[in-house]
């Protein structure tokens, strides 16, 4: 069984979110993401907002990936991603945008990370969760977190991805 | 007149987005139908839904797209279809094609990857 260490970084993990997340939001919402790194932390907090949070499971391991976003950038992407402005993304669009942004950048990264093997990694449904404060309880895997943040006009996002090989 | 598409996606942004593509390429607006899953998919073609052309997404409640494809295929409908997901291991794109969709467009997709997927599979769409 490989584990991850608290403090350090799986760098074949790292790339695919990575540039899954780069690709995703530049593709689907022409929105040039700056990647300002990765650490390795014991804790499972969402950092923003609003939070989606979807499970991966595959031959190799299984994990869970959580998107966390302050709530001006998440309405600043969903606002590009249906070619609208942010005054007319509602509640219920943010929600589901980030949603989806968590299935397309999690599938995207899954397909990277399943290079070679007989059977793909699946992906659960996106679950969304809002409020200012919000955490989640319990620790996936109780294995350490891979935090990758990720810039946005001058704003950060979160990328975490708590993963645990067979 | 305009085609008849069917868009099956579980998130109403994204079903959004594809309607915003299908609209701008001449499609009007009333000859679009919405599901979100496959149950709703399977209902609205075995309704007599007359589509030219649906969208599939693969991961959805209730009914995964891979499913919805089959059960359509499985009751003689030959309506194309573009399975329209983030599955891109070829594996997936494989098991798409032999359960009967026509064509594949992973997710993530700008206009113009969508608009050629859809001049290919239904040549005069607009």
């Amino acid at each position: 069984m490989t584990t991850q260490a608290a403090g350090t970084i799986d760098a074949e993990l790292v790339n695919a979110f990575m540039n899954a997340t780069t690709e995703v939001l530049g593709t689907m919402a022409q929105t040039e993401v700056n990647f300002k790194g990765a650490k390795a932390e014991t804790d499972f907090k969402p950092t923003g907002d609003i939070s989606s949070v979807i499970g991966i499971t595959g031959q190799k391991g299984s994990g869970v990936v959580m998107l966390s976003f302050p709530i001006n950038v998440a309405s600043l992407i969903v606002s590009r991603l249906l070619g609208t402005t942010e005054a007319q993304v509602t509640s219920e669009d943010r929600c589901d945008g980030i949603g989806e942004l968590a299935n397309m950048i999690s599938g995207n990264a899954k397909t990277k990370m399943s290079a070679g093997d007989e059977e793909p990694y699946k992906l659960s449904l996106p679950s969304v969760i809002l409020g200012t404060g919000h955490s989640i309880s319990g620790h996936p895997n109780n294995q350490p977190n891979l935090i990758m943040v990720f810039g946005v006009d001058e704003e950060d996002f979160t990328v975490q991805l708590c993963f645990k090989y067979n | 007149m305009s085609a008849k598409v069917l868009i099956v996606d579980d998130s109403a942004v994204m079903r959004k987005v594809i309607i915003g593509i299908l609209t701008r390429m001449g499609v009007e607006s009333d000859s679009i139908s919405q599901a979100e899953d496959g149950v709703q998919a399977v209902k609205a073609v075995s309704d007599g839904g007359n589509f030219d052309l649906i969208l599939m997404d693969w991961n959805m409640p209730n009914m995964l797209g891979i499913d919805a494809v089959k059960t359509i295929r499985g009751n003689g409908d030959k309506t194309p279809i573009l399975m329209c997901t983030t599955e891109g291991e070829k594996q997936n794109v494989v098991t798409a094609i032999q359960a009967g969709a026509n064509n594949y467009l992973v997710k993530p997709f700008n206009e113009k990857d969508l608009r050629e997927k859809l001049e290919q599979m239904v040549p005069g769409l607009c």
